[in-house]
């Protein structure tokens, strides 16, 4: 690849060759003018370009055309004989593209390029972002119909697997498939801001290909991938879209209405926005596009209002419809690609810009005040969702059982609260109906009757499949309604969990549990799911529920089972999460054997002790934190003195404990790995020995030092850097005459600098630990 | 300041950027990174210039610490191959313009030569075993700057022989 100093005239020459047929526009916007050059005289393309080119943006057409067209015409991809390459233009974010997902460099961009692995011929900057040419051999020229149609299908392609690309990188990239497409041609200026030149930036001679060779590497991107236009017809109807128009209104803000309804002399652009009729017509789209309307919707709106009867697309003609295509199939690109994004900069004062005072907020006059209605009083509330967290193994299943025969027989709650007789749906996932559900049902006095299990149905194919939600609420529903349920249990709600869903990822969780908690509305119970704990040690009970703290977040109230700290025992009930009540007393209750064998709750009566007290407490030494354990092993083999790595690891394997628990540990702690080597022993050679932090370099009396960088990721850098001095230097002996000479000084600056680090870190963990808890409460708040 | 320090910092006061490095590190490693220029040039504009690798690095970093069980902590093979792949072509590229007596001068079985990539190469494997694209990073580079060394030891030794 060659840097090369590119003329116009050499461009076009490089492009077209000697002898090219037909003609190619030269386009300039201000004003709309189209000159046309012979295709074989890149002299005169060059010379015209200058000349139009010096104070405004100018323009070239890809594709050839037969003959001359008019003045005011580019030509239409139908028209071109001729393409002498694949292209792709692709944006960089800065001062001319505001958007948020666009490259930020140059350099970045061109990782799209990388969707085929077939280098560029030419790269030019084109003053705000990139071009990039793939050339054929030779110039394509259509020898009919179906072979410019098949040239027109390759870029759509082509430039759909650069698309595609982008999108990995969370980009979006124009489309300047069509054949007649015009860029920018090298040796004229970007005006878009400050001018600039378009220039070449690589020209490599020999990447040259056949439009077959692009073939193997074009992906097909689905149908719905990139939104294609379609008016269906020439249909208009003005009066639909007066109506249609009036039950809009309140969706729309007042300035796009008085585009609508003024035409593009009453727009008035966001500050900073494009106010020209092009602008208006894109944001009336934009507008109209999220509210929700269809394409031909969109275009009896521009044939009723004088948003296109006295606009742009008026103005246009037959070549209207063409126009106000292209500018919806932008905005519902622009819609696709940027409504799942973060908008980070001023989205909320773009709203506020759209909205009238009025439209923001509902006052409180407006609502309807409503009861809180329970099934539990302060416990489960009807309408609602609840959550049961808990090591497996404590008697949550067992305890909720209890529940459900209570509300099945209509007896009383644990602290007294009254409950009416009600039906319960329970889904169970991890316990048989027959030898175990049904008999701690009846040792507990349930209603059975009442009460409907729910685990698989029978699918398609006829066999038995798992229930999933939320796929199968609506059978779910028809079980509540089978037996009157006020208490629906989900046990565990993991494994009813949609199989496509990660229960880690919020947005799946929320899939699911939204319609869930749509459902308990619906039917007026109490849904209660529950979860295993995870394995983490931390303190907040809200961190501690296995899968996506959206699980919490939507749920109403939540609670705990754990082990009571004073009675092993004993189990205790505590409330994590209470949005509706003040949060209950926790209970006590005991795990027993019934005469039928089945376990059974017995209630002990109220517990002192918090979700918070109950994890902050470890039981035994199972249920102590892997990697606490590992940080306790750690702290104790390193405590007197670094010990080898092989040995620490072979002893954490020794003690049970996992390679990569030890390495976690390790790192929490800062435990330093430095290698050690005799006198006279070349570098990267000698053992790796581990050390606590606090422990100074004084310690190391014989030998040279290759100090980790990574014992602390914060200081990684610096490490780093003294490690790639020490590389510099010409023998490993002088290394070890270095660390002997200053052996003194680097014992006490060695501590020095292990206390420092020490602070940094606590204070480090400190600010994560703050930002943690802020991450909580964004889950919580967000989910309602 | 480091980058990890003034992303907290960041986190604490914004909560749009809180929900933005949410969203990013549910996707995958891969967005995480390619949208890191935006918190550089949010830094930036609160006066902190950070290369954009520095603030990669502590993005993947924060992400392992504040949302360890989201996409974006999986190790990105991907992202590890190309770095590798990069930096073995600039290797191979410097390796290239070496004499054919130079090219004799590098013996690849030269423990001496080969010892600090060794030391590197080791760091870069205890690296992913840590999950630690920061480390990863840091130890390629070196591995990299060793092999340079090498080579421009070998034309040293090829252009004195």
């Amino acid at each position: 690849m060659d840097m090369v100093a590119f003329n116009m005239q050499g461009f076009f020459q490089t492009l077209y060759g000697e002898d090219a047929p037909g003609y190619l526009a030269i386009w300039t916007h201000t004003p709309k003018e189209t000159h046309w050059v012979a295709a074989s005289d890149p002299a005169e393309m060059e010379r015209i370009a200058l000349d139009i080119g010096r104070e405004r943006d100018v323009y070239f057409g890809i594709g050839l055309h037969m003959e001359k067209l008019e003045k005011g015409r580019r030509g239409a991809s139908s028209e071109v004989i001729a393409i002498p390459d694949l292209w792709a233009d692709l944006d960089v974010k800065g001062e001319a593209y505001k958007a948020n997902n666009l490259p930020p460099t140059c350099k970045d961009a061109m990782h799209i390029t990388k969707a085929i692995p077939l280098k560029p011929t030419l790269l030019v900057h084109s003053g705000h972002g990139v071009q990039a040419w793939w050339l054929f051999k030779e110039l394509w020229v259509f020898e009919n119909e179906t072979e410019r149609e098949e040239a027109q299908e390759l870029s759509r392609r082509f430039q759909a697997t650069l698309k595609h690309k982008a999108k990995e990188h969370g980009w979006h990239m124009d489309g300047t498939h069509d054949i007649s497409r015009v860029l920018r041609p090298p040796g004229t200026y970007n005006h878009k801001r400050e001018p600039v030149e378009v220039r070449v930036l690589r020209y490599n001679e020999d990447a040259r290909y056949n439009p077959s060779d692009f073939e193997p590497y074009l992906v097909e991107i689905p149908d719905d991938a990139e939104h294609e236009v379609d008016f269906g017809g020439n249909d208009h109807d003005p009066e639909g879209a007066k109506a249609l128009l009036d039950v809009l209104k309140p969706q729309l803000s007042f300035r796009i209405l008085k585009a609508i309804e003024g035409g593009p002399d009453a727009f008035e652009p966001r500050p900073g926005g494009d106010g020209s009729p092009s602008g208006a017509d894109a944001s009336v789209c934009e507008a109209l596009v999220e509210a929700g309307l269809t394409d031909t919707q969109i275009r009896d709106i521009f044939r009723t209002f004088p948003i296109g009867t006295n606009g742009k697309y008026a103005r246009e003609g037959k070549r209207g419809d063409e126009y106000l295509a292209l500018t919806i199939k932008n905005q519902r690109n622009w819609a696709a690609g940027n409504r799942k994004k973060v908008i980070i900069v001023d989205i909320s004062d773009q709203k506020a810009a759209d909205l009238l005072p009025e439209e923001v907020g509902q006052l409180l006059s407006d609502v309807e005040p409503e009861q809180v209605e329970w099934l539990w009083e302060s416990w489960l509330a009807l309408y609602k969702l609840a959550l049961f967290d808990g090591d497996p193994g404590l008697g949550k299943s067992v305890m909720l059982l209890d529940l459900a025969a209570r509300v099945s027989a209509g007896v009383g709650f644990p602290d007294g609260c009254p409950c009416e007789p009600a039906g319960v749906v329970l889904l169970s996932a991890e316990d048989g109906l027959a030898d175990t559900i049904r008999p701690r049902l009846d040792a507990a006095g349930a209603d059975t009757s009442r009460i409907v299990a729910l685990v698989t149905v029978k699918g398609e194919d006829g066999y038995e499949r798992s229930i999933s939600i939320p796929e199968d609420i609506p059978l779910i529903e028809q079980a509540a309604e089978r037996v009157g349920a006020k208490l629906i249990v989900v046990d565990p709600f993991m494994a009813f969990l949609s199989g496509d869903a990660n229960s880690h990822r919020d947005q799946d969780v929320r899939r699911a549990l939204a319609p869930l908690a749509r459902m308990a509305e619906r039917l007026g119970a109490a849904v209660v799911v529950i979860r295993h704990l995870n394995k983490g040690t931390h303190p907040n009970p809200l961190y501690r529920g296995g899968g996506s703290i959206g699980i919490i977040g939507a749920a109403r109230m939540a609670f705990l089972v754990a082990k009571d700290p004073q009675d092993e025992e004993r189990r205790v009930l505590a409330t994590t999460k209470n949005n509706l009540a003040k949060p209950p007393a926790s209970l006590l209750f005991r795990v027993e054997e019934a005469d039928n064998g089945a376990a059974r709750v017995t209630w002990l009566g109220k517990s002192e002790a918090s979700a918070k007290d109950l994890l902050a407490t470890p039981h035994d030494q199972e249920q102590a934190d892997a990697r606490s354990e590992a940080m306790e092993f750690l702290n104790d083999i390193l405590s007197d003195r670094p010990v080898p790595a092989e040995d620490v690891l072979r002893e954490a394997e020794d003690a049970g404990i996992s390679e990569s628990t030890l390495r976690r540990a390790k790192k929490h702690l800062g435990v330093m790995a430095y290698r050690k080597s005799k006198p006279g022993e070349s570098r990267g050679k000698g053992r790796w020995l581990w050390k606590l932090p606090i422990v100074g370099l004084r310690d190391v009396q014989d030998g040279h030092v290759d100090q980790d960088e990574n014992f602390d990721h914060l200081e990684h850098n610096k490490g780093l850097e003294a490690r790639e001095n020490r590389i510099g230097k010409s023998t490993v002996q002088d290394d070890h005459h270095d660390l002997q000479d200053d052996q003194g000084v680097q014992g006490i600056q060695g501590d020095q600098d292990s206390q420092r680090l020490e602070a940094r870190r606590l204070e480090h963990n400190d600010a994560l630990e703050d930002v943690r808890e802020l991450f909580a409460r964004d889950f919580i708040e967000e989910s309602g | 300041m480091k980058a990890t320090t003034v992303l907290l910092e960041l986190f604490k006061k914004e909560r749009e950027w809180r929900r933005f490095f949410r969203s990013c590190c549910e996707s995958r490693p891969l967005r995480l990174r390619s949208q890191a220029w935006q918190f550089r040039d949010e830094l930036a504009d609160r006066g902190h210039n950070t290369p954009i690798v520095y603030v990669e690095d502590a993005l993947l970093s924060l992400a392992r610490d504040l949302l360890p069980e989201s996409a974006a902590t999986q190790w990105d093979t991907e992202w590890a191959h190309d770095l590798c792949k990069d930096a073995l072509s600039r290797l191979a590229k410097h390796y290239a313009g070496l004499s054919a007596e130079e090219k004799d001068a590098l013996d690849l079985s030269d423990q001496d030569d080969l010892s600090d990539q060794d030391l590197w190469d080791e760091r870069m494997v205890a690296a992913r075993l840590d999950n630690d694209p920061a480390a990863f990073r840091a130890a390629l580079k070196g591995w990299e700057r060793a092999g340079l060394e090498a080579i421009e030891r070998a034309r040293v030794k090829g252009g004195a022989a």
